[in-house]
């Protein structure tokens, strides 16, 4: 059983440190060499309401066991990936297949409860389906790959449970994301004939298995999510400075 | 600063562009939260981002405060320039920059009004889902800057998730631009920090918004029933049951009486409680797919004592089934003086809970409630009514909303679901926040704002420089 205090002990002493769950994600992520602070211990659902159609749960719990813990009461995330813990899912930013249906990950979370890396321990967002108290650094932390701080709980949005589209098993080895503008997918399917890859039911995203770094076809406003892909911008370093000033946390390959 | 301001804004825009005659300071000196007030020095009109830039410039140069507002219709005070200083206004900032029908996806200045958006795409069969009830007047970057919902938002989602992309004009007075038109792209949503930051985190000009198809099906009933507490039973059961109207709002008999006496609307005379419900859906069996959520749920309304359903097939039936939910509050305004409305949430399970005690506190404050929600989302909206003239009323208003929020928070739920924190409810901060959750608020700020120039005292409480003014306005408003 791994407690808060001491998932506080490993932060503080920590340098560099990627913090994971169950590591399947991370094949989406920039590589990393240094400590690893792991969170698979920590898991469970701390909170459900049926009625209400919330849950907080434990950032190292798996989807999939949470996704059968959610059935038992008729509910679901409406994910039907299975690899993967919530808190990864969360920090890598990583899209899902049925997104056409039920939108992204982050659109589902409503809460967080965090640990800075001065481990003091904050909540932010709130336990219900609509809030504008404060701003939404909830939303702001999904896809932020575990830089700033460290994601304890998320408390989400459930979902009366439905037979879903499973994705191919591809989805889950694919380790290119490609996402583009609807109208240029023609020309971006046609760009990866060599690699083996799925297209989104949302006819924008191709997840794709490289086993060496890809150069693709680029078109308008599209982005793409590899551990080649480097992220550029002055607010990731300015956030950084802010929340981590120490480097106690890895730097997420932001540029 | 001074008399000086206006003037010295020549330097930067037309003088056609500022505004400082005493009559226009009066006319920006509050929003539609007219509680608290603070004068401006001047009020500038720039037509684009550039020259947005050129006032932020002017601004952070000489070290005079701005806020950004939009058609004022904000009901926490968030576009009240607290400092004074200059307002930004956006009045002239209304055009669509980009059509992209293919991509279902445009782009315009943030002046432009939310209806406006929706009529231009209306002819593709799109439209911008975020629905405030000022819609017709409130503008896009009032709606990124509030996170506005609306009755329609339990489906189709808040204003963050139809954001694409912003363009701001940040507080070092650079234009930056965040998001991508792709969305969910690789790293940290900064987007989602921006939206709700209430303009306090920079100034928004310009930004990409999803379009999302109308409906093809849509089904409206308005149902009646005998007590408040049946009509809060069976929004909890409907969410429970799986289905997921595309709104769900609830009246009280307080709306219902002022409905009658300012409208004529006629109800049964034993219902004390109304449900709107509206399902709709998209696509080739869209109209099957509403006929059957709808029978589900007439089957819960029955259940919990229904007495009577009116179903709206058309668009007139539909438009004469919402002058029930959207004339509730402009009704209120014929049964008194003043009237005063909040926001809070709660888990939506504890609606009769939470219903009733508003009920209580406005019974223990002598005052007149009634009670409209977005029921579906647990966003009440208790209204007040009350003569203002009275001596000491004022006071009993704020203890009563005070109350209110207390509970919301003891309930587990929000201080506001769409008004935002503004001025009205920065020091209540605290009862949601611990002082850890504010620090790392202050954080979340100080990734775009440590200048204390740009929208100052709003949000977060505790700035510096707001707590002596904070003082003055509530010495002289109560």
């Amino acid at each position: 059983m791994v407690t808060v205090d001491h998932i506080r002990e490993q932060l503080l002493a920590g340098n560099n440190l990627k913090v994971i769950g169950s590591g399947e994600n991370s094949a989406i992520l920039p590589p990393h060499t240094g400590p690893e602070l792991h969170l698979n211990q920590y898991s469970g659902i701390l909170e459900l309401s049926k009625p209400d159609q919330v849950f907080t749960v434990k950032a190292g719990t798996n989807l999939k066991t949470l996704n059968q813990e959610l059935a038992e009461h008729n509910l679901m995330l409406p994910i039907t990936e299975t690899h993967g813990t919530i808190g990864g899912w969360l920090a890598s930013g990583r899209p899902h297949w049925n997104e056409h249906l039920y939108g992204p990950l982050k659109d589902w979370v409503l809460g967080m409860k965090i640990m800075l890396t001065n481990g003091e321990v904050c909540k932010c967002g709130s336990q219900v389906v609509k809030n504008v108290a404060g701003y939404d650094i909830h939303r702001w932390l999904v896809g932020s790959r575990g830089v700033y701080a460290l994601i304890l709980e998320v408390t989400m949005k459930a979902y009366a449970r439905q037979e879903l589209p499973q994705p191919p098993q591809l989805v889950k080895e694919a380790n290119l994301i490609h996402r583009c503008l609807p109208s240029n997918i023609e020309t971006l399917t046609q760009a990866y004939q060599e690699l083996p890859h799925a297209l989104s039911p949302c006819r924008t995203t191709l997840f794709a298995k490289a086993s060496e770094p890809f150069s693709s076809t680029r078109t308008e406003s599209d982005w793409i999510m590899s551990p080649w892909e480097p992220l550029h911008g002055p607010r990731l370093q300015k956030a950084k400075q802010i929340f981590d000033p120490e480097a106690k946390l890895w730097s997420g390959g932001f540029a | 600063m001074g008399i000086s301001t206006p003037k010295a804004l020549s330097e930067v825009l037309s003088s056609e562009q500022i505004l400082s005659e005493p009559a226009d300071l009066r006319a920006y000196d509050c929003d539609a939260y007219t509680i608290e007030k603070s004068t401006p020095e001047a009020i500038v009109l720039p037509h684009n981002t550039q020259e947005v830039q050129k006032v932020v410039r002017w601004c952070i140069q000489n070290q005079v405060p701005y806020t950004v507002r939009g058609a004022g219709t904000g009901l926490s005070g968030g576009a009240v320039a607290a400092l004074g200083g200059v307002v930004i206004s956006t009045k002239r900032m209304k055009n669509i920059l980009e059509l992209d029908i293919p991509n279902r996806q445009l782009l315009a200045q943030t002046g432009i009004a939310n209806l406006a958006i929706s009529k231009a795409v209306e002819e593709y069969g799109l439209h911008f889902a975020p629905d405030p009830s000022s819609q017709t007047v409130s503008t896009l970057g009032g709606n990124i800057a509030e996170n506005s919902g609306g009755p329609h938002t339990l489906k189709l989602g808040v204003t963050t998730n139809h954001i694409l992309q912003v363009t701001m004009v940040n507080t070092e007075g650079e234009i930056e631009t965040l998001g991508s038109r792709c969305p969910s792209a690789p790293g940290p949503d900064f987007t989602s920090l921006i939206v709700g930051s209430e303009g306090t985190l920079g100034i928004v000009t310009e930004a990409w918004v999803k379009l999302t198809p109308l409906p093809t099906s849509v089904i409206t009933a308005l149902v009646s029933f005998p007590t408040s507490a049946d009509a809060t039973n069976t929004v909890a059961q409907i969410i429970s049951s799986g289905v997921l109207p595309a709104a769900l709002e609830m009246m009280d008999h307080g709306i219902m009486g002022a409905l009658h006496s300012a409208f004529n609307l006629q109800f049964p005379p034993e219902a004390k409680a109304l449900l709107l419900i509206e399902c709709s859906a998209h696509g080739p069996d869209s109209n099957q797919q509403c006929q059957a959520e709808m029978a589900a749920v007439q089957a819960i309304c029955q259940q919990n004592n229904a007495i009577q359903t009116e179903v709206a097939t058309n668009e007139q039936e539909r438009a004469k089934l919402w002058v029930a939910r959207k004339k509730g509050i402009g009704a209120m305004g014929r049964l008194a003086p003043a009237i005063v409305t909040h926001d809070g949430v709660i888990p939506r399970s504890k609606l009769p809970e939470m219903l009733d005690f508003v009920y209580e506190v406005a019974a223990e404050q002598q005052l007149g409630v009634a009670n409209l929600f977005h029921a579906g989302d647990g966003n009440l909206h208790p209204c007040f009514y009350f003569d203002d003239r009275i001596p000491g009323v004022v006071e009993r208003v704020v203890a009563a909303g005070e109350a209110i929020l207390h509970k919301c928070i003891s309930l587990g739920g929000s201080l506001s679901g769409e008004h935002g924190i503004g001025f009205e409810k920065m020091d209540l901060m605290a009862m949601q926040f611990s002082p850890e959750d504010l620090g790392l608020q202050a954080k979340a700020k100080a990734i775009f704002n440590t200048s204390e120039l740009c929208n100052p005292c709003k949000v977060l409480p505790n700035q510096k420089g707001c707590i002596e003014h904070r003082k003055r306005w509530r010495g002289t408003a109560w």
